[in-house]
């Protein structure tokens, strides 16, 4: 999969001597060439040719920048903290992943594409790496100082587990009975549109 | 043609565009950090501001024409790890009496 975008990325773009419009792709002798040909309403306008390489890196990048936006609404807009940490985390991570592999992208026809690629996989496995590890510890010392849950919260399974003397987790049983921690609010008839 | 080191139009408008969607993002972030009622919601939006800095490394080197910056992006997903888990040590150890 990303071995193929690759091959589409590298593949040349430039001529449209091979059929544009008759709707005929015999003539094509590879899938980048094709698709090329097909994208090409999207960036055959005169000089202000894209290719099909500025097309992909103008496309991630617009799709980092919707899910980085979509991450900073999530964590303005969120009711509780642990909403707000799963926004920031997941969108957050896939933005930056659209917008660094749009830096491969639009290196790869220069001559340094291959170290700009070895950096770019590198950010992504510390961002992968990281992130879901620092929202989980987060989150873990968030339950344990008792940052207060959203009030409309269904379910709360950590409820009566949590020793407070010790401030820690048993495993297996509940410390105390559930139905007087003030956490486990199941609440019957939810506000669902 | 609104940047003078891109030489397509098309693509200086899709860079200007993310550059003012990754501030706004950058704005929401920081007023979570002032506003936020736990010290962890400011260590989130703190993370977030390090990961779109990222994103914005990112559109730099695209901007710039340069790789030297990628470096940079590099040592910053990884600090960034460092400062969270830093915060969370923190708050453990706070929380025990």
């Amino acid at each position: 999969m990303i071995g193929s975008t690759f091959l589409l990325a590298l593949a040349p773009s430039g001529d449209s001597s091979k059929g544009d419009s008759d709707g005929s792709h015999g003539g094509y002798t590879d899938l980048g060439e094709w698709v090329g040909d097909v994208l090409a309403p999207l960036y055959r306008s005169g000089e202000d040719q894209l290719g099909i390489s500025g097309v992909i890196v103008a496309f991630l990048l617009l799709a980092g920048a919707f899910f980085s936006l979509v991450s900073a609404i999530g964590i303005v807009r969120m009711p509780d903290l642990y909403t707000r940490m799963q926004a920031a985390a997941k969108s957050s991570t896939l933005g930056v992943t659209c917008l660094v592999l749009a830096v491969a992208f639009h290196f790869s026809a220069s001559p340094v594409a291959l170290t700009v690629a070895v950096e770019t996989v590198l950010i992504l496995v510390f961002i992968f790496l990281t992130t879901p590890a620092s929202a989980h510890l987060i989150g873990r010392a968030a339950y344990f100082v008792d940052v207060p849950l959203w009030e409309r919260t269904a379910h709360d399974e950590l409820a009566g587990c949590y020793d407070t003397p010790n401030h820690d987790i048993s495993k297996n049983q509940r410390l105390t009975p559930s139905a007087s921690s003030p956490k486990d609010t199941v609440e019957p008839q939810r506000a669902t549109g | 043609m609104i940047l003078e080191s891109v030489d397509n139009p098309i693509l200086g408008v899709v860079i200007a565009i993310t550059a003012g969607v990754l501030a706004v993002g950058m704005l929401m972030a920081a007023y979570r950090l002032i506003k936020g009622p736990s010290l962890p919601d400011r260590v989130i939006s703190l993370d977030l501001i390090g990961t779109l800095a990222v994103g914005v490394i990112a559109l730099y080197t695209i901007v710039s024409g340069r790789r030297e910056m990628l470096s940079v992006a590099i040592v910053m997903a990884l600090i960034l790890f460092l400062g969270t888990a830093a915060f969370a040590t923190y708050l453990h150890r706070r929380a025990r009496p």
